[in-house]
């Protein structure tokens, strides 16, 4: 049984995906604490597909595939801002309308020319044969981005929870805004490897969402935001061993298995918390 | 000549125009409800949310259609519930839900035997329909579109104040569930054209394209649906002959036309405004405080 359960260890592909995934999954939850706090989820998913034209030009060009998807995943954000800001249009309209263009674009590249770009590795990622180079430029943008936030996190816990305050503090809120896009880019791009550009928005918002049930203190949020994501990430990528290789799929089931959970168990902001809560209020009402 | 009109020589280009002519009107006219309310998110989430529901559908052998509308109704209903029950945001819990729904369709997927293809539900596959599909596109599309357009009014009302809307005594409730089973029947009829990812240009898209073009209501639904069936049947016509996805090569289009009017519309477009922006400096610059009140006045959009 245990000899049966340690087969997927046997591979040195399999034991690569588990590494991987569990670090990005722990940079992406990181990272979600405050995309979920900031409401910014829509745009981790328009980057995260927004990436995929620059991916395509990438393979074409010969380029590192993170060089290319970090461009589009930019101008992307560029376009929403400016889109938004010189018209009437609601923000979440601007948002669809730019990243399916984006994306549209994309796959017209994949489709019209067909060459070793694999639109699936694209879509639902492909960590289980990912390349040794693919994973340097996944360890750069995770040090990068987990250095920027925990040396700043403060400052961007203040701009993601009141602009207003962080602005009136003297901190540079137009510099925070484009740090986090560029963070919130860059690990798009590092997801995309593990779960494919659809699933990424889950890794951006369902550890964060899941920690903020079970905390009321930011830092504690971050530590249990961080566990949920390695766990899930090198469990995820170990079930897929067995689910046909769909990593992405694994992972994020399993990250929403466990939002599901904090949701009805949390000790203090979970349903049932809340429907005892009621019961005890409505006894006291009728005993008093 | 004779190249240009190949394409109709083909029965499946011939059908493939007409469901893009019918989707794209559907999609169009519910993307002027979504595009005011501010539910795109929630086109995108109900879209995704409807893998599973192919899969399950699929395994017991009901019509891919019944599981698609349920599981996506139930990504609506589950967020509802879950942002009334929690502290949670609304767009989090919007995009934990669909992506946990995606994931699941993904791991049966590969659980279930399927003859399905993956791409197809993705993507679309409006070049390969099956013979009964063009029927069914036709039947399901024509209702949704009639019931949208006989209940345009209330609709409006709904998604523009909602609060208003109960205090005329509409029944709000009713008007909420009604927009979303339209929503969820819409992205079901898309799916064969375009698939689950593009579905969701087809949603907002024209809806923005309208708004940019006029501020009457019944006018911006016209644009919508004429722009949005334009670029299907150009998008599946060009597709023929640069050989690229269909369902890319509509929505390309239609972002195309989106970005004309973001720069031309007459009265909400980038050169109106800069237009405006310069006539109100050289009121001022020559002193004429009574110009610039009027083009402030007369512009009211640009703050």
């Amino acid at each position: 049984m245990i000899e049966a359960l340690l087969i997927p260890l046997q591979y040195e592909y399999m034991l690569k995906a588990i590494v991987v995934s569990a670090m990005i999954g722990g940079v992406c939850a990181f990272l979600s604490c405050f995309i979920t706090l900031k409401g910014w989820s829509l745009m981790g998913d328009a980057l995260s597909h927004s990436v995929v034209p620059g991916v395509a030009v990438a393979y074409y060009a010969g380029w590192p595939f993170a060089a290319g998807a970090f461009v589009t995943g930019l101008l992307a954000a560029l376009g929403m801002a400016f889109v938004k800001t010189k018209t009437r249009l609601r923000e979440d309209a601007v948002i669809g309308v730019v990243f399916t263009a984006f994306f549209a674009f994309g796959l017209f590249l994949i489709s019209r020319y067909p060459s070793q770009v694999d639109l699936r590795s694209i879509i639902f990622g492909n960590i289980l044969g990912i390349s040794n180079q693919d994973i340097l430029q996944v360890v750069l943008i995770s040090g990068v981005t987990v250095l920027v936030l925990g040396l700043k996190w403060r400052d961007f816990l203040l701009f993601c929870f009141d602009v207003n305050q962080a602005r009136a503090l003297g901190l540079n809120t137009t510099l925070l805004h484009f740090a986090l896009l560029t963070l919130l880019s860059a690990t798009a791009v590092a997801a995309l490897q593990t779960v494919g550009a659809i699933l990424v928005v889950a890794m951006l918002v369902t550890p964060g969402a899941t920690a903020y049930l079970l905390t009321d203190r930011f830092s504690r949020m971050i530590g249990l935001a961080v566990t949920m994501g390695v766990s899930t990430s090198a469990m995820g990528a170990y079930a897929s061993y067995y689910f046909d290789g769909s990593t992405g799929g694994c992972i994020v089931t399993l990250q929403s298995f466990l939002f599901v959970v904090a949701l009805v168990f949390a000790p203090k902001h979970g349903m049932r918390a809340a429907r005892i809560a009621r019961r005890s209020a409505s006894l006291a009402a009728l005993n008093g | 000549m004779s190249t240009l009109l190949e394409p109709f020589q083909f029965p499946f280009m011939v059908d493939a125009m007409i469901v893009g002519l019918a989707v794209g009107a559907v999609c169009a006219v519910l993307s002027c409800f979504l595009v005011l309310k501010g539910w795109s998110l929630m086109g995108d989430a109900v879209s995704h949310a409807v893998l599973p529901g192919i899969v399950i559908a699929y395994a017991v052998g009901l019509p891919l259609g019944i599981g698609a509308f349920a599981s996506g109704l139930l990504c609506a209903v589950l967020t509802g519930y879950i942002k009334s029950n929690s502290r949670v945001k609304e767009d989090t819990v919007l995009g934990v839900v669909f992506t946990g729904m995606f994931a699941f369709g993904l791991v049966l997927f590969t659980k279930v035997k399927t003859e399905l293809h993956l791409d197809h539900i993705l993507f679309g596959n409006i070049l390969g329909l099956a013979p009964g599909d063009l029927r069914d596109t036709l039947i399901v599309a024509g209702v949704t579109l009639a019931v949208v357009l006989l209940l345009r009014r209330d609709l409006l009302l709904f998604c523009f104040d909602p609060a208003h809307a109960r205090a005329l005594g509409l029944r709000t409730g009713l008007l909420y569930y009604l927009l979303l089973s339209l929503l969820a029947v819409t992205i079901v009829v898309s799916l064969k054209a375009v698939g689950i990812i593009l579905v969701i240009a087809m949603l907002v898209t024209p809806g923005c394209i309208g708004y940019l073009l006029t501020d009457r209501f019944n006018r911006m639904l016209l644009i919508a649906a004429g722009s949005a069936m334009g670029s299907s049947v150009v998008g599946v016509y060009v597709s023929f002959f640069v050989n690229a996805s269909s369902g890319a090569c509509i929505v390309l289009l239609q972002a195309a036309v989106f970005l004309v009017v973001l720069v031309m519309a007459p009265k909400h477009g980038l050169l109106a405004a800069r237009r405006q922006r310069r006539l109100q400096a050289a009121g001022e610059q020559a002193g004429l405080a009574a110009a610039a009140v009027v083009a402030a006045s007369s512009n009211p959009v640009n703050h």
